[in-house]
């Protein structure tokens, strides 16, 4: 048998060539940029334009130590603020104090980032005080940095995790060995029937060798053996499939069967992204085009109140490299990514670690022996930013260009990287593939509780007692996982709940009650969703009220709630005492300050909204402006840039202002001025 | 006891996630694959506010210029049809009719590629989901969004709801913009001409809002300052040409595009993020630091203030009696002709378009001097008269301007509906092909080069040209070649009628591959103008090199199927051969001959113009007129019997542009004692008029050609390279044809870059002095020298002189210097050769 000639892997150049430039002289200096451009043939401008997009490129010379705090949500709630302006008023020479936006760490806020000149890679502190941090600093500019914290040393004991079928055993790879076994069990079976077309026994085993598949990757141009294939492939087998014996149909089937939905936020069923790509690979061959096709893991992770992907990727990376290489198999995608944002340093480190593991045991990499064929995973360092975890978004950064969502259709399964098919999914629906593919689709859906199908992992922060990652079962009530002992244990201070942020900053804020009129849904009554929760918690179908506690965490009933609500991964709690409308303005001026500014409505209407916030906390407005003038005016300015915006940044920028007017006017109003129109 | 939830358990698709037009009948999903010229023929059914309109899927691309965009076969570049192409097929009529279409625009222009950012073009899109007429929850950009079919499109103008959803979104995205953005243009722009060709400005009209809700003092919070480096600059006014006032801009990417894909000079583009994102010149540097060319692509295309331009193009008019005067700006956004042109590019360009008042017999311009502009005929007759073109044969330059003795080839009337007359040698450099006479009183409007350009432009206005343009070149185009040289003249008159139909002109760029050595001849070309490289390749390396000015003709041999066999038979054996072919075919006559293979690579060597002819048309005209298969055949069988060997020489004349050269400046080395006299006479004769200084504009040093030095100097090019994209047209032909740069020069260096000899000089002119930022002193300006373009005018370049005299040839003591075209030069280099061997 012929070796297969390899594949040109895909390699974005200029976003790694920025990252060795600032390696090398600690910001990207203009000399070094003008000799890429010069060596490179990279105009100019595109080196500006993607190294001013990203914030982690620095264009000019930093200070010798900069620490940046995170503002974001639960670090707000821990009061970075103050501790940013603490810091900043005490600042001497040589230190650059700055806020920056969510870490990952919103269960140890505040969160801090510290970066020397010297130092290549960048400390992270956890929970310090100011006055610690200030002692680091000092500390840092004598070049006695204390340790920093490393997220491998925190406390992580979910109690109940099940999604790691090999316990406390190191991954052999089983899920991808059985896959494999099934897809090679329907070559035998194929090539058997080809013995019945009296084929010779040669042909055969070249053909089990995966003749048929360098044929179809152009890779074989025996003569012979494109004729014996060019006979397989006649329009029926073609229509069952290429891939014979429907093996990846048995494991779409059971894909299907454990509901696994996209674990990002959308909540798309994964298997509909799977196919969409193995077919757009058939369709490619078919067509006799490029049929290369990428897997990529959005381990981007940047929402505020977001962070269970941070655990996954550092404590079980062989699932998630497992479930990068199922996809691969099933899709027949030539390349897979890890997308990791670059705060996420010991994550990058593992994954890289746990890759290089399974090409040593021949599952991934050039000819892996246990694939019998070519799968390479790499992973591609996030040059930073909230907008990169937008899928269309990603695969631009990944392309060499700004982190802009593009504008679709198409869709990224059809059109993706390289104009070619592409998934993109979330690091834990990745991670959840080899539990379904061991131990079956039903098995998966039965984990839920309630009614409902299935697990997953939420990262809980705010005001809790115990924040951190849990793995939950699906349809786990709010209540449960707030006070229950193996999860939240309860709010702090042993405070009443007040709010409930559902989806970062992008669900927008609920209240410890629904009402009628005011977040149950509308002509309740008559909602089959609502019906169906009273009875299963036991309330009066016809109450016109909500403890919000008693919701189950699962997206499909907040969806049937109100269709635009959203159910993330990162949940935030706020207790009684907490100002909302403080809480909006923080989010507003996340959204502000994550907008990529490709298109016009987001990029300036959440700086009009920031504004807005900013004049509203300081007495600025007085109620009567505020209702006859700028609440109808915001409403309209929301309303635009819902439905205007490419992107689903975008359509959030809205949300949590709009909440917060419903759902607590109380604390909109105390900020209102008495006087008819305020000051200014 | 659990409950099983209801509906929701079956897989949920958000809308917002899946567009309703993403998945086919079968659920599979659409993919976006490249377009093909199939989809011409595939027609689309929607509706736009009720009205259906039906358009073909794919309409092929066009370039910046509105013209269709083909590739080395000729074949055009499809692209998907959009919901704004069909609302403009359904509502634009006639010019001017833009204004209808019920979808506003700001970040898109027809020539580019859309972008979808100023989401003001967005519409109410309804399609099938699972059987039910379903909203798209979104709007969509109906500039980027291709039409499928049953679609139904809401746009801002249309009744009820969804008209009145889109109507409010558009104008809060107007109010938006126009909040932060909608400035007057900063001085010392013209301001208030400029404020009426504000784009932001007229959509507020449009949607009849104002800026003032969004402008109240609690929205107008400044975002926090960017790092440095990152986000916008400040009011940029470093461009000796160009303001960027980048408060000022709505990011629509329009100059981006303009610059990097229509112009592609790759220097604009984003920088930062958010709300501070901008527009940023190479590593946003200012403008006027940048590599920026000043080609002004991206003012013309600004629709904001955001870049504007300083008024130092104006001209004074050119001096032609009292008859003539400079056409203001708003003279010319309000003729029709001008319709369509941004009126940026006219306040701009104010100051180029003159206009002359004509009496009878007045002579405008005469065949072989050199032209820079043209003339727009505005009322009154115009005679062109072409002499022969054949020059007498003389040594020297003198051969381009003895007069032309010979008796007039054709004559012309010319009156206003013919448009325009001069446009040849305006747009393609080359000297007036035509004498042009009033006949009578009347207006022309003269245009110089920039203008017609853009007028060029319009895919409207080209078609009346290029309609004028091929009644008038035909004849040119056959008179030059030698194969009608001679003809009878009734002959060549139905010849000239036989090929008017079927002749299409082709304009290919300087590199541009116009076909492969082993490609299938499906056409016979004439060089109308410029000059083509041909390489022939002998087993497998290029074995030799021609290049060929106007009147060759390409790809006779492959049409009529000679092969390197046929070079030894008789011209009469093989004419016959021919004539028996197309006889027996009869009606079928295109089986007549094998189309054969090209026997050579051609590329253009400049800007390249040539006559068309399909094969079909071939052999039709071989059969009807004798004369012309016997010439073909002549020719054809003498090529192949020419010379194959390779010769250096031929190879690094065509290489090094020799053969473009009219008046090289060649130094004999067995003559020449290097006593730099030439270099010192140049710098005594200019003295400091141009530059205050005193400059030279030749060095004695450069390429070797035989035992020549050819030292740098202007060469003036036949084809010339600086004069492309100048962008205040200040550099022009000399009545001798020679490169004469004007005093309103910007200094913006295009010209010497362009020059691919290295035969134009920036050198700081002492006596414009400008302030510039300083460099050492952040914010703070300096006075510098302004650059400005120098070079070689043949010591003549008022034109005072009947024939030119530079000194470097008449102080030259041992007479090794010389000027002569590069023929001249080839010829004697061959002979010296020769003699040596």
């Amino acid at each position: 048998m012929k070796t297969p000639a390899s594949v040109p892997l895909y390699g974005a150049t200029l976003v790694p060539a920025l990252q060795r430039i600032q390696r090398e002289f600690g910001y990207l200096k203009k000399e070094a940029l003008e000799q890429f451009s010069t060596e490179s043939g990279v105009p100019l401008y595109r080196l500006q334009a993607v190294a001013s997009f990203f914030p982690h490129f620095l264009l000019s010379p930093p200070e010798k130590v900069t620490l940046r705090v995170c503002r974001d949500m639960a670090c707000h709630m821990a009061g970075s603020a103050t501790i940013l302006q603490d810091l900043h008023s005490r600042a001497g020479d040589n230190v650059s104090i700055q806020g920056v936006s969510c870490l990952g760490r919103c269960d140890r806020a505040p969160a801090a980032c510290l970066s020397t000149a010297a130092a290549e890679h960048e400390r992270y502190y956890f929970s310090r005080s100011s006055d610690e941090l200030r002692t680091i600093v000092e500390a840092c500019l004598h070049d006695a940095a204390p340790a920093p914290d490393h997220d491998r040393d925190q406390a992580y004991s979910p109690h109940d995790s099940v999604i790691n079928p090999y316990g406390a055993n190191l991954s052999d790879y089983a899920a991808v060995r059985k896959v494999a076994a099934a897809r090679d069990a329907a070559l035998d079976s194929a090539a058997e029937a080809l013995a019945l077309k009296e084929w010779a026994r040669g042909r055969i085993e070249q053909f089990r060798a995966g003749a048929i598949g360098d044929v179809r990757a152009g890779f074989s141009d025996d003569p012979e053996v494109i004729k014996a294939v060019e006979c397989w492939r006649t329009e029926e087998e073609w229509a069952k499939g290429a891939d014979l014996g429907g093996w990846s149909d048995n494991v779409l089937k059971e894909l299907e069967d454990s509901d696994l939905r996209g674990m990002g936020g959308a909540g798309i069923p994964a298997t509909q992204k799977w196919r969409d790509v193995r077919d757009a690979v058939r369709t490619a061959r078919k067509r006799h085009s490029d049929d290369r096709a990428f897997i990529v893991v959005n381990g981007d992770e940047s929402e505020p109140g977001t962070f269970k992907d941070r655990e996954l990727l550092l404590r079980y990376p062989h699932l998630v490299v497992e479930g990068v290489i199922l996809a691969g198999l099933l899709t027949e995608a030539t390349q897979g990514f890890i997308y990791i944002r670059h705060e996420y340093v010991q994550q990058i480190e593992a994954c890289r670690e746990e890759i290089r593991r399974a090409e040593q045991m021949g599952f991934c990499g050039e000819n892996a022996p246990e694939l019998g064929r070519s799968f390479s995973i790499s992973v591609f360092v996030s040059p930073g930013g909230y907008i990169c975890g937008e899928q269309s978004a990603l695969i631009e950064a990944m392309s060499d260009r700004r982190g802009e969502p593009r504008n679709m259709p198409p869709k990224l399964e059809t059109n993706g990287l390289e104009d070619l098919p592409t998934l993109v999914s979330n690091v834990e629906t990745f991670a959840w593939v080899p539990y379904i593919c061991t131990y079956g689709g039903k098995s998966y859906a039965d984990l839920g509780v309630n009614g409902w199908k299935g697990r997953r992992l939420f990262s809980v922060s705010g005001d809790v007692n115990r924040p951190g990652v849990y793995e939950v079962p699906m349809g786990l009530t709010l209540r449960e996982l707030v006070y229950g002992e193996q999860y939240c244990r309860g709010i702090s201070g042993g405070r009443k709940l007040k709010a409930f942020a559902p989806s970062g900053p992008s669900g927008g804020f609920l209240p410890a009650r629904l009402t009628a009129g005011s977040g149950l849904p509308r002509d309740h009554v008559n909602n089959k969703t609502w019906q169906a929760l009273a009875a299963r918690r036991g309330f009066d179908p016809a109450a016109t009220e909500l403890d919000i506690l008693d919701l189950e965490l699962e997206l499909n009933l907040f969806r049937a709630l109100s269709p635009t609500q959203a159910l993330g991964a990162g949940l935030v709690i706020y207790a009684e005492g907490r100002d909302m409308a403080e809480q909006a303005l923080n989010s507003l001026e996340f959204f502000r300050n994550e907008s990529c500014g490709k298109c016009v409505p987001c990029r300036l209407g959440s700086q009009k909204l920031v504004s807005l916030g900013t004049h509203l906390l300081d007495g600025a407005i007085g109620s009567t402006r505020w209702k006859d003038e700028l609440l109808p005016l915001v409403k309209e300015i929301g309303k635009a840039i819902e439905l205007t915006s490419i992107c689903g940044l975008g359509r959030s920028v809205p949300v949590p202002l709009r909440t917060v007017v419903n759902y607590f006017d109380d604390d909109v109003s105390r900020h209102l001025a008495g006087s008819d129109r305020g000051k200014g | 006891m659990p409950v099983t939830p209801d509906p929701v358990a079956r897989p949920f698709i958000r809308d917002d996630d899946e567009g309703l037009f993403s998945r086919d009948i079968n659920g599979q999903l659409v993919r976006l694959d490249a377009p093909t010229e199939s989809d011409y023929e595939k027609r689309v059914t929607l509706q736009i506010d009720g009205q259906p309109i039906t358009v073909p899927l794919a309409e092929p691309l066009k370039d910046a210029n509105g013209n269709i965009v083909t590739d080395a076969e000729g074949r055009s570049k499809p692209r998907y049809t959009t919901i704004y192409d069909a609302a403009r097929s359904l509502y634009v009529k006639q010019p001017g009719d833009e204004i209808k279409i019920p979808i506003p625009t700001l970040c898109h222009l027809p020539h580019m590629s859309p972008v979808a950012v100023c989401r003001l073009c967005v519409v109410q899109i309804y399609g099938q989901k699972r059987g039910r007429r379903a909203a798209e929850r979104k709007l969509l950009p109906a500039c980027q969004h291709q039409v499928k079919e049953g679609m139904e499109v809401f746009t801002m103008e249309a009744p009820g709801p969804d008209g009145e959803r889109v109507r409010q979104a558009v104008g809060v995205v107007t109010e938006l913009l126009a909040a932060d953005h909608l400035k007057p243009a900063p001085p010392p722009a013209p301001t208030e001409e400029l404020s009426h060709f504000n784009e932001l400005g007229r959509m507020t009209e449009r949607c009849a809002v104002s800026a003032s809700r969004l402008k109240l003092d609690v929205l107008s919070d400044a975002p926090p300052a960017p790092a440095p480096k990152v986000g916008r600059r400040p009011l940029d006014l470093s461009s000796p040409v160009f303001i960027v006032d980048h408060s000022a801009c709505i990011l629509c990417d329009r100059c981006v595009r303009a610059c990097d894909d229509v112009m592609e000079n790759h220097v604009i583009g984003r920088t930062g993020k958010g709300v501070t994102a901008g527009i940023s010149f190479d590593l946003n540097q200012p403008m006027g630091e940048s590599t920026c060319v000043q080609c002004g692509e991206c003012m013309v295309s600004c629709p904001t203030s955001a870049i504007t331009f300083k008024p130092v193009a104006r001209l004074k008019a050119i001096a032609h009696g009292r008859s003539a005067e400079v056409l203001s700006a708003r003279e010319l956004i309000a003729d029709p002709l001008f319709a369509g042109v941004p009126p940026k590019f006219l306040l701009w360009q104010q100051g180029l378009v003159i206009r002359r008042r004509t009496k009878k017999g007045q002579v405008l311009c005469s065949q072989g001097e050199a032209g820079n502009t043209a003339f727009i005929i505005k009322s009154g007759k115009v005679a062109a008269t072409v002499f022969s073109m054949l020059p007498p044969k003389k040594e020297f330059l003198g051969g381009l301007l003895s007069p032309f003795a010979n008796k007039p080839l054709f004559r012309v009337e010319l009156t206003p509906a013919d448009i325009i007359v001069g446009e040849m040698a305006c747009l393609s450099g080359s000297p007036r092909s035509a004498d042009v006479v009033a006949l009578e009183k009347g207006e022309v409007w003269e245009v110089r080069r920039n203008v017609l350009d853009r007028l060029m432009r319009l895919p409207s206005q080209r078609r009346k040209f290029e309609t004028a343009y091929r009644e008038r070149s035909l004849d040119l185009a056959l008179e030059c070649s030698e194969l009608f040289q001679g003809i009878e003249r009734s002959e060549y008159r139905r010849i000239v009628n036989y090929l008017r139909q079927r002749i299409s002109f082709v304009r290919v760029g300087p590199g541009q591959v116009l076909f492969r050595q082993g490609d299938r001849v499906n056409d016979l070309y004439l060089v109308r103008l410029g000059h083509v490289r041909i390489g022939i390749q002998r087993y497998g390396s290029e074995a030799k090199v021609l290049s060929r000015g106007p009147g060759t003709v390409l790809g006779e041999i492959g049409l009529l199927a000679f092969s390197h066999d046929d070079a030894l038979k008789s011209v009469d054996e093989a004419d016959a051969a021919i004539q028996a072919a197309l006889d027996r075919a009869g009606a079928n006559v295109s089986d007549a001959i094998p189309a054969g293979v090209r026997s050579a690579t051609c590329s253009a060597l400049g800007q390249l113009e040539l006559a068309r002819v399909s094969r079909a048309d071939f052999l039709p005209m071989l059969r009807q007129f004798p004369i012309l298969r016997r010439r073909l055949v002549e020719q054809s069988l003498a090529r192949l019997r020419s010379d194959e060997t390779t010769n250096p020489l031929l190879r690094q004349y065509v290489d090094q542009g020799l053969y473009e050269g009219r008046s090289l400046l060649v130094l004999d080395l067995d003559l020449c004692t290097r006593c730099d006299e030439c270099t010192r006479g140049c710098v005594q004769q200019h003295g400091t008029e141009s530059h205050g200084v005193p400059v030279t504009r030749l060095l004695r040093d450069g390429l070797r050609f035989e035992n020549f030095l050819i030292g740098t100097a202007c060469r003036s090019c036949a084809d010339p390279h600086c004069m492309v994209g100048c962008p205040v047209d200040s550099i022009h032909r000399g009545k001798h044809l020679q490169i004469v740069i004007e005093d309103h020069c910007i200094g913006c260096g295009l010209c010497a870059s362009n020059c691919p000899y290295g035969n134009i000089f920036m050198i700081p002119n002492q006596q414009r002095r400008i302030q510039a930022p300083d460099p050492e002193r952040q914010g703070r300006t300096v006075k510098i020298a302004q650059p400005k373009a120098a070079t070689c005018d043949l010591c003549d370049a008022h034109g005072h002189l009947s024939a030119p005299q530079p000194r470097c040839v008449s102080s030259c003591p041992h007479e090794a210097a010389s000027r002569m075209t590069g023929e001249e030069l080839l010829q004697r280099a061959m002979k010296k050769a020769g003699r040596r061997r």
